[in-house]
């Protein structure tokens, strides 16, 4: 078996996103949004009390995760969540949450009023921010879910910074953290390049990053191969069998809860059979990496994890002792 | 090589993978059953100039056609993907232990599922043999759901037209708006009857039929709700508006992993008129399909070896006499987007021996005119040639200058060029030249030339901001007249005339034009490509047919040379800027 982690290290280094601190462009844009809200809100008052309407925002997604991977068209995505100084009692979620979409809704963007946040989109960057409503709650923070005109609006008991520190507590050992770090990035590879462009029936990056640091009780210090070979197995082995009655046969489902409140499905978007379909690319992937791990030769296994993860993976160059051949192709023509 | 030495080789054949192996369909067919990811049963028909040539395999098993990449819908297995293979005659059964292990490590490559992304980005391949023909295309599938057009001409003739079947070839496929480029070569002609069909782009691939079925009109109406819910509506609306025919054109495509896209021209025919195939299924179809001859600008390039990169620069060829005009094909054919073309000359047929224009491009008509004596209308140069690498190469834009040289510097067209080339020939205007192109702010110019009577020539590519063409002619004490790249003495007999003063030439063929046109060539595409921005002379050297005599630089270079070139510390024109 060749060792293949020279081109999994150039690999990582053309996929990973830096991370904020790393990368003040970004950290910048988010800061201008941020600036811009608190300026905006800088006369509201909590509703019935004099008292005014402030928050302090916190990083979030895989920029804290430091799991980012670059943009497959320079469409930059900024998580950031904006804790408010308020009880759930003081304001509704919905109206909180449309406060912020319209303090933010300007002409150069399109603000969008999401379940789980307002996005903002902006027409000329390369970049849109995902922005989550929380209420500090006295301590006791819960996101404003729900679409704006849906009758599913609730303030939602969540842990954000809890999350965060869950997926960075994966190892004391930085060696090990940092395989971690590559394993969620090469699977979010396989995501983009085995699903639909459109996203439609992917599982979440999310569900991904908390399986992944799950499955992260062994590793493999000098091949990310292995590790990984660890992980799609840990994954493919978290499903169960599920009798479909409309299909009238056996599909594979999954549920895997968040590690923190609110403790739901991170699957939960995903229809029976997106998740079945999700199962069976599990098993190619499984396939493929074991595959790769069993092949002799350099360049073949290059050429199969190109497959799995796109031409960014490096192809390693056939080297045959020419000489000895009994033939050989030497790219003349005329 | 007969069969029975076949057999003997065959017999000496002891590897691993080999499970058994006995003669198949004929006495230069072998049957092989080897070990992989699962046993393989794959024949060798040695019957093509073994050991020439390599065998052709065929995979047996046909449950696995369909499923596996590098197999096509005729079992072949497709080992190599190279022409250019050089095989050890000498031990035939080496080779063909070789083959079988590489057939081997293909079957097990692709029987890895990941691996299936290979067949279905070799779909159109998979089913090359059975497609009715190729059908020209201008059109760039994208993602996209069109109406595009198609021009198609009637079939009047054969079983099917008896069975009164009214159907039609494919000849050529445009976009919406017809584009293409009307210039090139015959294409006007593909151009009769034009209907309007649908591109229908699935959103992602799909594997061809299984156990090496053909295309059918069931399998297609399987495949055609893979397309995204903008394209379905899409769809649904043309439907609607959509009323029962007796043939019907579907340009199917779907994404593979590189950009282009596969695609493959439906054809559904029928005696009766019956609803879109997209709108109902039916097995009374008669579906037949044809292949994409792509002709737009990315694929072609690419095919071609020439850069894509390149088909946003503008270069202005001033002289496009011998060297000029190869300079001009050369350059179209390294993918550049525009040239413009400027001389003043018409073409003769004196200059048919050297210039790249032949007879075609000459005229011996006589103008009908009614008042003053009747002319026989020469075509200038530049436009013969304009005409020419138009005709030639779709995407080129070649804009013809006939003017002469002088009144031509301060044109935009001169001003905003990526690069200038001046082939002109002679010394004195392209000094002049030299002067003015600094002046106007040009950065980098090539300046060419041959050596009389094939003893060489020269291209100097600069860059003006560091240094010029008046440099090479300015030594430690000041100008001089003598290039410092001269190969012959100055000042030696070296014009011809054949008929009197008026036919006064300098000997030189057209194979020392074509090698100086080689140097500028390179140095252009060098700096287009942003490889070599730098000043640089380049010569080649030749034998030379006279008695010339020559410089010690003559004796002294490679049949090559180049060497950077320097700002002269007393060049007057670098000096005066
Ligand atoms: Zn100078």
């Amino acid at each position: 078996m060749p060792n293949m982690q020279k081109e999994f290290d150039t690999f990582h280094e053309k996929i990973k996103l830096k991370k904020y601190d790393e990368n003040k462009d970004l950290r910048d844009k988010r800061d201008l949004l941020i600036d811009e809200l608190r300026d905006a809100l800088k006369d509201e008052k909590i509703p019935g009390t004099d008292k005014s309407l402030t928050f302090r925002s916190i990083n979030q997604g895989s920029y804290a995760m430091n799991t980012g991977i670059r943009p497959k068209h320079d469409d930059y995505d900024i998580d950031v969540g904006v804790i408010f100084n308020v009880t759930n009692e003081e304001y509704e979620s919905g109206t909180l949450k449309k406060l912020v979409r319209d303090k933010l809704n300007k002409s150069n963007r399109t603000v969008k009023y999401k379940r789980p946040c307002i996005t903002v989109e902006y027409k000329t960057e390369d970049y849109h921010v995902d922005l989550a409503v929380y209420s500090d709650n006295n301590s006791d923070i819960h996101i404003a879910w729900g679409k704006e005109f849906s009758d599913e609006k609730l303030w939602y008991k969540s842990e954000p910074e809890e999350l965060t520190s869950w997926v960075a507590d994966v190892s004391t050992d930085p060696d090990k953290a940092a395989q971690f770090r590559r394993c969620v990035r090469f699977l979010k590879k396989w995501k983009e390049k085995q699903f639909n462009s459109g996203g439609n029936g992917a599982p979440p990056s999310i569900g991904l990053t908390i399986q992944t640091r799950k499955a992260f009780n062994f590793y493999d210090k000098k091949s990310d191969l292995n590790a990984l070979i660890t992980v799609a197995k840990y994954i493919k082995d978290s499903f169960c069998d599920e009798y479909d009655h409309a299909l009238s046969k056996w599909m594979k489902n999954i549920v895997v809860d968040l590690p923190v409140a609110p403790y739901k499905n991170v699957y939960y978007k995903m229809t029976l059979i997106q998740k079945d379909k999700f199962h069976e690319k599990v098993d190619i992937l499984l396939e493929a990496l074991e595959e790769a791990e069993r092949e002799e030769s350099a360049h073949k296994a290059s050429k199969i994890l190109r497959n799995v993860f796109g031409d960014e993976f490096p192809l390693v160059e056939d080297v045959k002792e020419a000489r000895v051949m009994p033939y050989v192709t030497s790219g003349n023509n005329a | 090589m007969s069969h029975e030495e076949l057999e003997e080789e065959i017999r000496k054949i002891s590897i691993q993978c080999l499970i058994s192996c006995e003669k198949g369909a004929s006495e230069k067919v072998w049957n092989f059953s080897l070990k992989g990811r699962k046993i393989w049963n794959v024949s060798l028909d040695f019957s093509y100039d073994f050991p020439n040539r390599l065998p052709f395999a065929k995979l047996l098993d046909k449950d696995d056609v369909g499923i596996l990449a590098h197999v096509n819908r005729a079992c072949t297995v497709c080992v190599e993907e190279s022409d250019s293979i050089v095989i050890n005659t000498s031990n035939p059964s080496k080779v063909i232990e070789y083959f079988l292990e590489e057939i081997v490590k293909t079957l097990d490559h692709a029987s890895v599922r990941i691996n299936q992304v290979e067949l279905t980005d070799e779909y159109e391949g998979y089913f090359q043999h059975d497609a009715i023909g190729d059908v020209n295309s201008f059109y760039v599938a994208t993602d996209k759901f069109e109406i595009i057009t198609l021009s198609v001409i009637p079939i009047r003739s054969g079983y099917l037209y008896r069975q009164n079947h009214h159907y039609h070839f494919p000849v050529l496929l445009l976009n919406q708006r017809n584009e293409y480029p009307t210039h090139f070569s015959n294409v006007k002609k593909a151009i009769s009857t034009i209907i309007n069909i649908i591109h229908l782009p699935l959103d992602t691939p799909v594997l061809p039929p299984s156990n090496a079925e053909k295309l059918t009109a069931k399998y297609i109406y399987s495949i055609f709700d893979n397309i995204s819910p903008e394209n379905k509506s899409a769809l649904n609306e043309f439907l609607e508006k959509t009323n029962p025919k007796k043939e019907f054109f579907i340009l199917l495509s779907m994404p593979r992993q590189a950009n282009e896209r596969t695609q493959l021209l439906l054809q559904y025919i029928h005696k009766d008129d019956r609803p879109h195939p997209c709108a109902e299924y039916s097995d009374q179809w008669e579906l037949r399909f044809y292949t994409m001859q792509r002709n737009h600008r990315e694929y072609l390039l690419e095919r071609g070896g020439a850069k894509n990169i390149l088909s946003n620069k503008k270069v202005a060829i001033v002289g496009c006499g011998s060297v000029g005009s190869e300079i001009a094909f050369m350059l179209a054919k390294t993918g550049i987007g525009e040239l413009t073309l400027i001389d003043n000359d018409d073409l003769k047929v004196d200059n048919i021996y050297r210039h790249r224009l032949g007879g075609s491009y000459l005229n011996y008509e006589l103008e009908k005119l009614k008042t003053s004596t009747p002319k026989v209308k020469h075509n200038s140069k530049v436009v013969a040639l304009q005409f020419a690498l138009q005709k030639d190469l779709p995407y080129v834009k070649v804009t013809a200058i006939k003017k002469v040289f002088e009144k031509v510097l301060n044109e935009e067209y001169i001003v905003n060029s990526d690069l200038v080339i001046i082939a002109v020939g002679s010394p004195s205007l392209n000094l002049k030249f030299n002067i003015d192109l600094k002046g106007r702010d040009v950065k980098h110019a090539i300046f060419c030339w041959n050596e009389a009577a094939g003893y060489g020539g020269h291209s100097v590519r600069l860059n003006l901001d560091t240094c010029c063409l008046n440099c090479l002619y300015t030594y430690e004490d000041g100008y001089s007249n003598i290039c410092k790249l001269n190969l012959l003495d100055s000042d030696q007999k070296i014009s011809k005339n054949l008929t009197g003063c008026a036919g006064v030439f300098t000997p030189f063929s057209y194979l020392d034009s074509s090698q100086t046109a080689i140097l500028a060539a390179n140095q252009s595409v060098q700096l287009l490509l942003n490889q070599d921005l730098t000043s640089k002379a380049a010569s080649w050297k030749g034998k030379g047919t006279g008695s010339l005599k020559t410089t010690a630089r003559y004796d002294a270079i490679n049949l090559v040379d180049e060497f950077a070139i320097s700002r002269a510390e007393l060049c007057k024109v670098c000096n005066d800027k």
